[in-house]
């Protein structure tokens, strides 16, 4: 190495500053949005949070699977009718009795479930014991998020207590596992459940009617 | 929510981070502006890439090559974020009491005007100290094409300051990386 140049770029990058706490927070709050979007989008090419994250890009309209351009229109199925899933796993869903996520209320999780992180924009279910402790980890779980607009990918028109929701297959999916519903404050309350756990429309649905948005929820701002 | 990627990450920016912020004042040809951009672009992506980067058999080059990715992404953003980009100059003599800042202007100029890979292998070369392999491995390129990335750089800051004389005696004799 030339000892000169080496010398003149050392005074040329200035002092080397420590990062104030305040910095340190700020890379790791952009680390967490960035794997949430990240690991979602590895999911179905584009997951829950990464749908969430989306709403600070242009998001075209979403594609309806009757034609529809938008979630106001009559469902044009319920939570009565099943889903997609060919082989749905038997769930059995029981009283949340946990600790509730930051800004959320859920009345019912599956069975040996909890809630294995939440911040005020999102929250993770896991089995209880999981390998994966990550709460910012999907794999294997359901993860709900507040958003303020919808990804680009196709849905179609369901209920979710009373309320016009869109259930959507996520891009790389097969099936459905996602379901939006709008929220009185014109955000979309998202849930998304990981492909393998074989939930359809009807399990997607009920679940969904269980999750609850609270007043200190914000949606999630990449 | 904490997790051991967070405290891992964490340490990380307290560790290292200020010695990418000099690297990233370099690579950008003192843009403190843009460095702290990429810098941040640097610290999100490797957050994500946290498990790579512990397997990694050259971290520091994972970390390398992720910036200067990055900073080619940068290119891509829209005009008023080059211009802006572009519009900070280099201001470091308040920090340097004594620093030749003519020469350390003239220098960084030259440097700035490289493209945006050739200045990060010059800056990996001499700055770092990497060797042609590790600096390859930064880059993600050959080592060949960092023999000869290096020596055009060199030879180009040469050129672009050869108008005045003496401020060049710290450049390497010959162009040979």
């Amino acid at each position: 190495m030339n000892t000169d140049l080496h010398d003149r770029f050392v005074e040329m990058a200035g002092p080397a500053a420590t990062p104030s706490a305040a910095t340190l927070t700020a890379d790791l709050e952009r680390g967490r949005r960035a794997l949430r979007r990240h690991r979602l989008a590895q999911v179905g090419g584009a997951g829950l949070l990464a749908a969430a994250l989306a709403a600070t890009l242009v998001v075209p309209g979403v594609r309806t699977g009757d034609g529809a351009p938008d979630i106001a229109g009559p469902p044009a199925a319920t939570a009565t009718k099943t889903g997609g899933a060919t082989n749905p796993s038997p769930v059995r869903l029981v009283a949340y009795t946990g600790e509730q996520p930051t800004g959320f209320t859920v009345d019912e999780v599956p069975e040996g479930w909890e809630v294995q992180g939440s911040d005020e924009s999102a929250f993770m279910l896991a089995p209880k014991g999981i390998a994966d402790q990550d709460p910012q980890s999907f794999v294997g779980k359901i993860g709900i998020v507040l958003q303020r607009t919808l990804p680009d990918v196709t849905t179609k028109k369901v209920t979710v207590n009373g309320q016009p929701a869109l259930l959507a297959t996520m891009a790389g999916n097969a099936r459905p596992g996602t379901v939006f519903i709008k929220q009185p404050t014109g955000a979309y309350l998202a849930i998304q459940v990981w492909q393998t756990l074989n939930w359809g429309e009807k399990e997607i649905v009920r679940f969904a009617e269980g999750v609850h948005v609270g007043k200190d929820a914000r949606p999630i701002v990449s | 929510m904490t997790s051991e990627r967070d405290e891992q990450f964490g340490q990380f920016v307290l560790d290292r981070r200020a010695e990418l912020v000099r690297t990233a004042r370099l690579i950008t040809g003192g843009d403190h502006h843009l460095a702290e951009d990429l810098v941040q672009t640097t610290m999100t992506k490797l957050y994500v890439k946290w498990p790579a980067y512990c397997r990694a058999g050259n971290p520091s080059g994972y970390v390398y090559r992720i910036m200067v990715n990055a900073l080619t992404d940068e290119r891509r953003r829209p005009w008023w974020r080059r211009e802006r980009s572009t519009a900070a100059l280099p201001d470091i003599a308040h920090v340097e009491p004594g620093l030749d800042r003519e020469g350390v202007d003239e220098l960084m100029t030259a440097l700035k005007r490289l493209p945006p890979r050739m200045r990060a292998t010059l800056v990996f070369r001499y700055f770092h100290g990497l060797d042609v392999a590790e600096t390859a491995g930064a880059l993600g390129c050959s080592e060949g094409s960092v023999k000869t990335q290096t020596a055009r750089g060199l030879q180009r800051l040469r050129e672009a300051l050869e108008v005045t004389p003496g401020r060049m005696s710290y450049l390497p004799g010959n162009a040979r990386p």
